[in-house]
């Protein structure tokens, strides 16, 4: 009994310890960004540093936003997020759909290749193997200098994620019921509603 | 709905599934296929981005041979590779481990070890310029406080491939989520009856949760290798390639040559070689270690 005791003390003490330690080594960066950012201009280079500003200067904010156009930057960024999360979730989810709920002569075949493909996905659609081809392909399709070569490929799933996805349809009991009339457009409309929720749709439900 | 005939009921279920899958086709064959012939065609040529390529034949190949920039960048990549792949499947079993405390406010714990993974490189590469600066740094600072010597970390050969590496494990919690899932598969009956005969924490680490987990390994070896093959943006902006070509990882010659020296055709012969090394070690890593994987329980 008390050996079950020590070893619930050691549990709850030593791993809060060591999860404190690891979490303070991964969020060191993040907190140097900042107390960096609040320092004033002689203080970044201050020896020796300072932990944490003296008198943290948040007019920094200010004069980073002024400085360069922050605000036509930040939208750039939020066009190419948010077409390539879109683009990424939904065509993932869709291939992923086919290559698990959908039976037909050579899905593992199809699946084996979009396994082996993701060495060449890493840093997708820019990585240093297929840059240069892709680079004349886009210039050719006069798309520099637009947002079009960091959109468009999403849009063609990425074997990251058709994998994990794939995982988790895998999971969906096949005997969910499946809605009266049941066509690949009904049931794939299920499995979308049934992936937001996690279970199976209720039975005859008009709207699956 | 009317029974059809097997055969065409086989036709209609295949093209459904074509139809499901067809976007990754189609995009495979585009950003894929097609580049990789381009780039090997490419790497037969000379070409500066505008006009057309000139077939010069095996040219590029018998330079790069005697290009000194080519074999050191081949052996920094090889160097950080060998470095990084390993401390990161250490890294991330560690993190994936203490994640999988029963302890009450975890959730916390683990938003905190993932947060850093989903920064770009390309930022923390700034942060880290000034977290690792000799003078001024934060981690320099306290390697004083603890009385050991500091460290050059940009400047010097070593401790400037060892930095970037040590950026990479600010991804370590990406991997260590799917390591995660893999020790929550892992039956519970399986520790239970293992206790049962005797089997004490460290045998039953050994003998149960490292061998059901060697999908996981797997996966993140090969992806390891890929990124690490790779590497490229830290180099880029924290040291240039620096100091004394250190730094100059494989990539970021490659791009160099592409977009500061417009020796397109040049590069494409780089990058055919890199996807020749990588198509190998991963295909030799994954056969090699494929006969250790245990697909049988778990994950």
């Amino acid at each position: 009994m008390t050996g079950r005791w020590w070893r619930r003390l050691a549990v709850q003490v030593g791993g809060r310890l060591v999860l404190l330690a690891l979490c303070g080594l991964l969020l060191v960066p993040l907190f140097w960004m900042l107390s960096t950012a609040l320092k004033p201009p002689a203080e970044v280079t201050a020896f020796p540093p300072t932990v944490w500003p003296e008198s943290p200067r948040w007019a920094n904010f200010r004069d980073a936003v002024q400085f360069i156009p922050f605000g036509r930057y930040f939208v750039n960024s939020l066009i190419v997020t948010v077409f390539g999360t879109v683009g990424t979730v939904g065509s993932s989810f869709i291939i992923a759909y086919g290559l698990s709920r959908i039976r037909w002569p050579g899905r593992e075949l199809v699946f084996y290749i979009v396994i082996a493909s993701i060495f060449i996905y890493i840093q997708f659609p820019v990585n240093p193997i297929t840059m240069i081809p892709l680079f004349t392909l886009f210039a050719s399709l006069g798309w520099t200098n637009t947002f079009l070569p960091l959109i468009v490929p999403t849009f063609f799933g990425n074997p990251f994620y058709i994998f994990l996805l794939r995982q988790f349809l895998m999971q969906i009991p096949s005997s969910c019921p499946k809605p009266p009339r049941s066509t690949a457009l009904t049931s794939f409309r299920c499995s979308v509603l049934s992936c937001c929720r996690c279970r199976c749709p209720p039975s005859r439900s008009p709207r699956c | 709905m009317k029974q059809l005939p097997r055969s065409r009921f086989r036709w209609k279920q295949l093209g459904t599934g074509l139809l499901f899958v067809s976007p990754w086709l189609i995009g495979f064959a585009a950003f894929v296929i097609y580049p990789l012939v381009y780039n090997i065609y490419l790497g037969f040529t000379e070409f500066s981005g505008f006009g057309e390529p000139t077939w010069i034949g095996t040219d590029n190949y018998e330079r790069l041979v005697r290009d000194d920039l080519f074999w050191r960048s081949l052996y920094n990549t090889l160097y950080y590779t060998l470095l990084a792949v390993p401390i990161g499947v250490v890294a991330a079993l560690v993190l994936a481990l203490a994640m999988n405390l029963p302890i009450k406010e975890m959730p916390i714990y683990r938003a905190a070890i993932v947060l850093p993974s989903v920064l770009p490189a390309f930022a923390l590469s700034f942060v880290f310029i000034w977290l690792l600066n000799p003078r001024y740094g934060l981690v320099n600072r306290a390697l004083i406080a603890l009385g050991l010597p500091s460290i050059n970390w940009l400047g010097d050969p070593f401790w400037a491939k060892f930095s970037i590496v040590l950026l990479a494990q600010m991804g370590a919690g990406q991997f260590a989520l799917i390591f995660l899932a893999s020790l929550r598969a892992i039956p519970k009956t399986l520790y239970d009856a293992a206790r049962i005969d005797g089997a004490n924490v460290l045998q039953r680490f050994v003998r149960i949760t490292l061998p059901l987990m060697t999908p996981v390994f797997l996966y993140d070896v090969v992806v390891g290798l890929g990124l690490a093959l790779q590497i490229f943006t830290p180099a880029y902006i924290m040291t240039g390639g620096g100091p004394a070509d250190a730094t100059l990882f494989y990539a970021l010659y490659l791009y160099r040559n592409a977009f500061s020296y417009s020796e397109l055709g040049y590069a494409a012969a780089l990058s055919t070689i890199l996807f020749g090394l990588t198509l190998v070690v991963a295909v030799g890593v994954f056969r090699y270690f494929n006969q250790q994987v245990n697909y049988e329980v778990g994950a």
